[in-house]
């Protein structure tokens, strides 16, 4: 492994965490089996090696707070000493320092703390070289750390009010290793060694990302060998037909049937040889590919190291007993969301014991076990990981919350009064809202839910409150990994865009046709239901394609918009496909509407949409009166815009005539003569033809006889315009069958475009 | 050792025989030891070895070591918002997201004669942890010069604050300019900043 990235800081940063988390976990066990010497001999060796990764880096206060935990769990280990509940407490607290210690950024703001602090620390580890005290723990005040990073060392317990005469029974903790639920549960808990986790740089993990992702599309260029492979057995096949038949004879003959059937074996064991290569390449890439993506996964586990020790230390303090049960500590998690999740689950723990868990006399006076049970359940379930936090407490008082709803001004008391759990439990995650009737230190200050709340949302998840006097659950549904995403992928401008299914409502196809318009807004109705449509090409500022323009049938992605929806009009839609989120390159910035990119399995890059932004620029948009929303224009009218045929010969004349109709709106061809204007009725459906007297080949008289003659073009309205302004003319003209004879003077005074807008209406 | 050579010793081997056997003359072993002396000292002189490109009517060459690598072309996602006449928008290289530049576009190089055959590369320079792709229309090779074949810009593109050249030099292709990658690197930069 390449260490020469990380700093001898760095390496004992993380040894010391590592080894910490085993002290406290440790420690804990040790408390409810004091007997079993085999349980301090790992705590034992935590303790050295922290000691050893200080004397590295020379951090003399904590070689030597180390050097007295490792001899006190010596003593211990001999059974010399009791590991009293108040010992436990000192160990833990030394614990807690050597963990400080290792949070701090630098080494020089660790050394400058270790100074600051060296006092109370040097107590503590003279203590620990001390006989227990019975029951009482030693007082020892160490000021956390300067950086926000490091968790404040928790006060001894001691030192807040005695909670009751006896010393509470400290929690037990059992660990479920595999919920039966949880889909991913493998057959065997893996084994330590194979769980070891190791450094490495995360610039090199998401290399390896990338490069099994092309090693996977790399072996799925195969596939196109393949098929050329089984094109050229396919024409051997035909030319060994073909050299039968002719039924030559003679050594030349034999000679080509030789090579012929050579031909055939070789094309076979080549044909089999790429097939085999095929399906081996693709297996191994997709599996190399696979562990790449999973190797952001970590055991649910790994957040849930402090947790025992933030049950045992709080249910201390008020004096509850808790038992904590741990599930599913092998459910893979993404590291990302494990990082997040640390906090909002030491919230909820202590949230639990503090507002949920009830004294042990409240408990048996209501018929419970004096214990409460306090289960942490992570799972997967129905392509989500879920993580709840249960516990067997009083449950929430609704009458009590109705009330704090009420005085907070939050709501009208009738409306509180109507309103269902989910409704009212929603008022918990409100930033400010606290329950409990006092402030306490561990959880009724009223930060917190909000924060776990506004956490699960940021992952694009959600959290869910159920209670009774049986007990409480606050449950988290949270994606199963931020590196891959299930998202339909769309065209929008002739590119290939996608957009997590999590945040779309629905997808339709519809008809062009389909597409309304109320007060000049598009809209569209879906499964009986009018929904706003905003132009995707819009929002993105990107230029549709003509080829999209032109398609009969497009795509609309609903997305909710609070209680409504709107509906993205898209060129259309490919599919549902798992992509693999790749991060905007930092370079870029922040790309408005962008959320990440992704690579398909033909190799090719598409973008991921962030819908909810996308939502956002569309309201503010269409607040402004900035967006195009009267789509009349660009979307109903591509079918109905009037399509008008100029056929006349002089190029002058023809150009005048173009430009106006454009400028007009009309969609219009031209033909350089009579002849020229009849192959091109006949090939395009126009809705006005404009057409001059004297032309070369075929003149207007003719074509418009001609054309008064086929039943296809009998009502087409045509319009002469010529230089013959004589009455006769006109009326040749007219009995010719033309709906209208113009002079080339009505250029000027508006009456050409006047005339075809009253024959066939506007252009749109 | 001249006895061959002296006049007085009858010799009786054919003319040709007696040419090809004649030792060297001292004066011709010193002037051939000069030339392969000198032809070695040349090899010795600062050498780079560089990445020659055209793009559009103009032909550059960019020191090897910034290459990270040569491909086909691929195809070039647009970047809502983002995509304009220097940066066309996103690739995916090797597995890697990568930003795309229109070479053209960003230096305002002239378009080539539409007779001239393209060979198009997409080419990624810059570092395998930071790199920037453009499309080059034909990309020959990679050529070791002498780095004393370095002339200077001539004062007009030396005067220009966007030139991403620091010399020009003679080619097979002609006059080429010697890219600075970090200018060019800088360039790119500034087109997505």
């Amino acid at each position: 492994m390449d260490l020469g990235g990380f700093s001898m800081f760095d390496l004992f940063q993380t040894e010391v965490q590592q080894h910490c988390a085993c002290l406290a976990d440790g420690l804990i066990a040790l408390e409810q089996n004091a007997s079993d010497p085999k349980m301090v001999e790992p705590l034992m060796r935590a303790a050295h090696s922290v000691k050893g990764a200080a004397r590295i880096i020379n951090l003399d206060g904590a070689i030597g707070l180390a050097h007295s935990m490792e001899e006190c769990l010596v003593r211990i280990q001999k059974g010399t000493e009791i590991p009293t509940a108040s010992r436990i407490d000192e160990l833990l607290r030394g614990s807690d320092i050597l963990r400080s210690l290792a949070d701090h950024k630098s080494e020089d703001e660790a050394r400058a703390w270790l100074e600051q602090e060296a006092g109370p620390i040097s107590a503590l580890a003279e203590g620990l070289n001390l006989p227990p005290k019975a029951g009482v723990s030693a007082v020892v005040v160490v000021a956390p750390a300067a950086t926000p990073a490091p968790a404040a060392i928790p006060a001894a317990p001691a030192a807040t009010p005695a909670p009751t005469a006896t010393t509470p029974v400290a929690p037990a903790v059992v660990k479920v290793a595999n919920p039966p639920a949880a889909a991913s549960s493998t057959a065997s808990p893996p084994s330590a060694a194979s769980d070891a986790a190791v450094l490495v740089s995360s610039s090199s993990l998401e290399r390896l990302l990338q490069l099994s992702g092309e090693a996977l599309v790399e072996a799925r260029r195969l596939e196109s060998i393949r098929r050329t492979l089984t094109r050229a057995k396919t024409a051997q096949r035909q030319l060994s037909a073909a050299l039968d038949s002719l039924q030559v004879t003679g050594r030349h003959a034999g000679d080509a049937m030789t090579a012929v059937a050579t031909s055939r074996d070789a094309l076979d064991e080549a044909l089999h040889q790429v097939e085999d290569h095929l399906r081996r390449g693709e297996e191994l890439a997709s599996a190399l590919h696979n562990e790449a993506v999973s190797s952001r996964m970590r055991p649910f586990g790994d957040a849930c190291g402090g947790l025992a020790r933030s049950v045992r230390d709080v249910a201390r303090t008020l004096g509850k007993e808790v038992r904590l049960i741990i599930a599913g500590e092998q459910v893979p998690v993404d590291r990302e969301i494990l990082r997040q999740l640390e906090a909002p689950l030491g919230h909820l723990v202590r949230n639990a014991i503090d507002h949920g868990i009830e004294s042990p006399d409240e408990r048996v006076a209501a018929g419970k076990t004096r214990q409460a049970s306090l289960r942490v359940e992570a799972r997967h379930h129905a392509g989500s990981l879920i993580v709840e936090v249960r516990e067997d407490g009083r449950g929430i008082d609704r009458t009590n919350l109705r009330a704090r709803i009420v005085s907070k001004k939050l709501s009208e008391a009738s409306i509180v009064e109507t309103l269902g759990d989910a409704e009212l439990f929603d008022f918990l995650f409100l930033p400010g809202f606290s329950t409990a009737a006092a402030v306490t230190d561990i959880s009724g200050r009223g930060v917190g839910l909000d924060v776990v709340q506004s956490m699960a949302h940021s992952v694009g998840g959600s959290i869910e409150v159920r209670s009774s006097p049986a007990g409480t659950s606050f449950a988290m549904r949270l994606p199963v990994t931020l590196s891959v995403v299930r998202a339909a992928v769309i065209s929008i401008a002739g590119e290939t865009y996608a957009l997590a299914l999590a945040r779309l409502e629905r997808i339709d196809r519809i008809a062009r046709s389909e597409l309304k318009t109320v007060e000049g807004r598009l809209t569209t109705v879906i499964r009986g239901e009018i929904v706003g449509l905003v132009h995707a090409t819009e929002i993105l500022q990107l230029k549709a394609s003509t080829q999209s323009e032109s398609a009969d049938e497009l795509a609309i992605v609903s997305v909710l918009a609070g209680s409504r929806t709107v509906g993205f009009v898209v060129d259309s839609f490919l599919g549902e496909e798992d992509l693999v989120v790749r991060r905007m390159d930092a370079r870029l910035g922040d790309v408005a509407h962008v959320d990440a990119a992704s690579i398909r399995e033909n190799g090719d890059l598409l973008l991921i949409l962030d819908a909810d932004d996308l939502v956002q620029s569309a309201l503010q948009l269409l607040e402004q009166g900035k967006l195009r929303g009267d789509e009349g224009r660009s979307a109903i009218s591509k079918r109905k815009q009037r399509r008008v045929l100029v056929v006349e010969d002089s190029i002058t004349v023809r150009e005048v005539e173009r430009q106006m109709l454009l400028r007009a709106g009309y969609a219009v061809d031209t033909a350089v003569d009579g002849m020229d204007g009849w192959n091109a009725v006949q090939k395009v459906k126009y809705d006005l033809v404009v057409s001059d007297v004297d032309m070369p080949r075929m003149n207007g008289i003719e074509f418009v006889r001609k054309m008064r003659a086929d039943r296809r073009y009998e009502t087409l309205p045509v319009v002469i315009v010529s230089y013959k302004d004589r009455e006769e003319d006109r009326i040749a003209g007219l009995e010719a069958g033309a709906s209208a004879y113009l002079t080339k003077g009505s250029f000027q005074d508006q009456s050409f475009l006047q005339t075809i807008a009253d024959l066939i209406g506007a252009a749109v | 050792m001249s006895t061959s050579d002296s006049p007085t010793a009858p010799d009786d081997r054919p003319a040709m025989s007696r040419l090809l056997d004649r030792p060297n003359r001292p004066a011709t072993i010193a002037e051939s030891t000069k030339a392969s002396a000198e032809s070695r000292v040349l090899r010795r002189e600062p050498q780079f070895n560089l990445l020659v490109f055209r793009c559009g009517a103009e032909w550059f060459a960019i020191p090897a070591e910034y290459v990270v690598h040569v491909s086909k072309v691929t195809n070039v996602h647009t970047l809502p918002h983002r995509t304009n006449n220097s940066f066309r928008g996103l690739t995916a290289l090797s597995g890697a997201v990568i930003p795309v530049f229109d070479f053209i576009g960003l230096l305002g190089v002239p378009p080539a004669a539409e007779n001239i055959l393209r060979k198009p590369r997409m080419l990624t320079v810059g570092t395998a942890q930071e790199s920037w792709a453009f499309e080059a229309d034909d990309v020959p090779g990679v050529y070791a010069m002498p780095r004393n074949a370095v002339k200077p810009l001539p004062l007009t593109v030396e005067q220009s604050p966007r030139r991403i050249s620091s010399g020009l030099l003679s080619t097979v292709q002609g006059s080429t300019s010697l890219v600075d990658p970090e200018r060019l690197i800088n360039e790119f930069r500034n087109a997505i900043g």
